[in-house]
């Protein structure tokens, strides 16, 4: 190999390459930077909407966000993998969480990620003679229990004057919704949407009966681990400023955010999202009704004996991330 | 020669951005004052309308509460009276959720509203089917309380989360009001930087093109009226005013200089004249005096001679001083005044003088005042002093007849000082250096006698000597004339 002899650039040629190697190490810098993985445990239902628009889109890459969401059953379930350290943060409905905080689950809530009134619903065999909701008495009545179904469920009971234990309540997994009714197994199953609907429309019209509570609200939030709070709290921040984004764009194009829970689901099940889609408010906060909700859930099954005290929740909401991002979302005080 | 349009005009050089400045900035800070107009009457509009929510919500929640409590006060009156004052109150509830139903909120207020709505739906149904359990079972009234209790609270909630927000909404506007309001001073600031900025430039253009050009221009003409000398303005390479100018001092100074040239060439012809005439005239009349001296003598030999022999003597003393004047006025123009020094007492050559004036000032009616000091001695032209005093008492005897003439010598502060002073009209500030020209013969010169050169010699001969002179205004307003002569 010969010697390599240094050669004078001219002057004027020298500012050139500086320059040159200047811009180079700022768009290396730039393209190279990593993302930060934060890795979400959700059921894959609309009522996760925000999170699939964050993840498809460029909301959680603008961030600095590698976004990954991995699929479970129910919201319990993804709750309980979080709580195990399993994944960073889940999507959980407002039952499990109730149960957890019974428990004294180190859990954080940092946002609500929709609301819904109509998601919920009792699909039960008219054919049986369940016709409403005081012909459960004495039923087989099939629930995920420890869902937020459940608690749908004695709100249903309770409307006809039913107590939890006038009915035969029998707990069915998510993978046996379809066929725990069809098959006889139950008379009535407490279910969400999407099953709801397709439940009811294997059963057809004329056999199928279905019941909705007026005054049950389903409400998801993002749940963190409280450790996890603590050390990756600057990536659940980013996902928090992405879930917001999210959120301009459900509100500015609805079609697109449908089109992200489509991506989702299987072809079958279009339909029956549509159906439910319709009754999702894909939305950010944290509220006083939010309190009040998981507050009154837990009441309730405190005096129906299944936990003996009320927990305070509001050290479990962490206001601070979200006002940080959209102030007005945080309504979280006492009224002027 | 008629000055052309200049081919780059300074008027549009300096004038046109001056003005375009004065647009930009009067566009600007009118911009920014519509600006400020509309942002606060947005910021009014949204006040008024976080008010208006924010009265509503809290009537709302009043109203509620009071409703909650008279259903759960139901169970222990339960009278149709009491169910008709829970129904009126209910209806007066959907009156103010009417009102602010009719409110256009933004999104999220209207998220938590309609959530609102759909919940306050169920409760009036939950609170009927309470009203409706009252006496049954207690069981039955439990589940239907716990329903009702589930979605109170959430309406509830639901309000303080509209009222919260509605006072978040205000905060909001405050601070994109602040902020606005800071962006439009830090805009109106950069315009006033930048306004400065450009006056300061337009400033600077106008003093390196117009004002300095103009004061170096001011300066050489300045030169050219004390050089009495022909010197270049720069500037006529210029396509502008300032080049028009210049080109035009330029022609003017030529032409000045040419017709001064032409005057001093024609004062010297004319100074060479008189010296010649005078010369040429001295000789006949040296003559004429003394054939007229020797008339007279001859005749006075025979009695007393007639009167026009003393008349054209005196015509050719006249004759003779003036001719003297023009001869003197010659020697000093060529510099020949020369001084004959000796010891001298002026109080002595002013005797002398008002002696030999005396029939003068008879004839002329001035009564003479004469006060000499003792001292006012040096060596001097006695002849040359005569010559002064002379021409001093003689322009009172011509320019102020029939009036006192005070005549004064003495000595101070190391100088002889010799003060003439007149009853006449005086000399009025104006004249009062051209009285010591050459030719100068007042504001009535057909009026006064004489060429004009008798203050013209004296302030020479003083000024050979050392001296000053000076005219001021007497005590009776008439001429005073201060004659200064080093001592020793």
């Amino acid at each position: 190999m010969g010697t390599l002899r240094a050669s004078k650039l001219p002057r004027r040629g020298r500012p050139r390459r500086l320059t040159a190697f200047v811009l180079a190490v700022a768009a290396v810098a730039c393209a190279g930077r990593p993302r930060e993985r934060l890795v979400i445990g959700l059921p894959r239902l609309p009522s996760n909407t925000l999170l699939f628009l964050a993840a498809d889109g460029d909301h959680a890459r603008d961030e600095g966000l590698d976004l990954v969401l991995v699929d479970f059953p129910t919201g319990k379930d993804a709750l309980a993998a979080a709580l195990a350290g399993k994944v960073d943060a889940a999507a959980a409905y407002e039952t499990p969480i109730v149960f957890e905080a019974f428990k004294g689950a180190p859990l954080r809530i940092l946002t609500t990620l929709h609301t819904s009134t109509r998601s919920m619903a009792v699909v039960a065999r008219a054919d049986r003679g369940v016709k409403g909701a005081s012909d459960l008495a004495g039923r087989r009545v099939g629930v995920a229990r420890g869902t937020n179904a459940e608690f749908f469920l004695r709100t249903i009971l309770a409307s006809s004057g039913l107590r939890w234990d006038d009915a035969q309540i029998v707990d069915v997994t998510v993978a046996d919704f379809g066929t725990a009714l069809a098959s006889g197994r139950v008379d009535a199953l407490a279910t969400w949407s999407p099953f709801v609907e397709r439940v009811a429309r294997d059963l057809g019209p004329d056999r199928a009966t279905v019941l909705h509570s007026d005054v049950y609200a389903e409400v998801s939030m993002l749940v963190a681990p409280a450790d996890v709070l603590a050390a990756r709290r600057t990536a659940l921040a980013a996902l928090l400023r992405a879930l917001a984004r999210a959120e301009r764009v459900a509100a500015e194009r609805p079609d697109a955010a449908f089109a992200a829970v489509r991506a989702r689901l299987p072809d079958g099940e279009l339909a029956e999202a549509r159906q439910s889609w319709e009754h999702i408010s894909p939305r950010l906060g944290i509220s006083n009704a939010l309190v009040a909700s998981l507050r009154s859930e837990a009441e309730w099954l405190v005096a129906e004996g299944v936990a003996n005290a009320v927990p305070d929740f509001r050290p479990l909401l962490v206001p601070e991330l979200l006002d940080a991002i959209d102030p007005e979302a945080v309504t979280l005080e006492e009224p002027p | 020669m008629t000055p052309h349009a200049p081919a780059t005009s300074l008027r549009q050089a300096l004038l046109v951005p001056a003005v375009g400045f004065a647009v930009v900035a009067v566009g600007a800070l009118g911009s920014v004052a519509v600006l400020w107009a509309a942002q606060a009457q947005r910021f009014e509009r949204e006040v008024a309308a976080v008010r208006a929510t924010n009265a509503l919500v809290l009537d709302l929640t009043q109203r509620q509460s009071e409703a909650q409590r008279a259903v759960l006060a139901y169970r222990y009156r339960p009278d149709p009276r009491a169910r008709g004052e829970i129904e009126g109150r209910q209806a007066q509830i959907g009156a103010t959720i009417a009102r602010i139903s009719a409110l256009e909120l933004p999104a999220r207020g209207r998220a938590v509203w309609s959530d609102y709505v759909s919940a306050r739906g169920a409760q009036l149904a939950a609170a009927q089917a309470l009203l409706d359990a009252v006496g049954a079972p207690r069981d039955h009234y439990a589940l239907a309380f716990d329903r009702w209790a589930l979605v109170s609270g959430r309406t509830s909630a639901l309000l303080a989360d509209l009222a919260v927000w509605d006072v978040k909404r205000l905060n909001r506007a405050v601070a994109e009001s602040d902020g606005q309001r800071k962006r439009m001073l830090a805009g109106l600031a950069t315009t006033l930087v930048a306004a400065a900025a450009a006056l300061l430039v337009l400033a600077a253009r106008i003093n390196g093109r117009v004002v300095r050009p103009l004061l170096a221009m001011s300066a050489v003409a300045s030169r050219i009226a004390k050089e009495q000398t022909a010197l270049p303005v720069a500037g006529g390479e210029r396509e502008d005013e300032i080049g028009t100018l210049a080109r035009a001092l330029n022609d003017m100074t030529a032409q000045l200089v040419e017709g001064n040239e032409k005057l001093v060439g024609a004062l010297a012809t004319r100074d060479e004249f008189l010296s010649i005439a005078s010369h040429e005239l001295k000789t006949p009349l040296t003559s004429l005096k003394l054939q007229l001296d020797g008339a007279a003598h001859r005749l006075s030999a025979h009695g007393e001679p007639p009167p026009w022999i003393a008349a054209a003597q005196r015509q050719v003393r006249r004759l003779e001083a003036l001719i003297g004047q023009l001869l003197d006025v010659s020697r000093i123009r060529a510099g020949r005044l020369a001084l004959d020094v000796s010891e001298t007492d002026l109080a002595q050559v002013v005797k002398a003088v008002l002696e030999r004036f005396g029939p003068e000032l008879e004839r002329a009616g001035n009564s003479v005042r004469l006060e000499l000091d003792d001292g006012a001695t040096g060596r001097w032209d006695a002849g040359r002093l005569d010559q002064v005093v002379t021409n001093l008492v003689s322009n009172a005897v011509k320019y102020a007849p029939g009036t006192p003439v005070s005549v004064r010598v003495r000595a101070a502060d190391g100088c002889a000082v010799l003060e003439v002073e007149d009853g006449g009209a005086g000399v009025s500030p104006a004249l009062r250096e051209r009285v010591f020209d050459p030719y100068e013969r007042g504001a009535t010169p057909r009026a006064v006698g004489g060429l004009g050169l008798g203050l013209f010699i004296v302030r020479q001969v003083v000024e050979a000597h050392g001296g000053t002179v000076s005219v001021g205004s007497g005590r009776t307003g008439g001429a005073r004339f201060v004659v200064e002569l080093p001592l020793g």
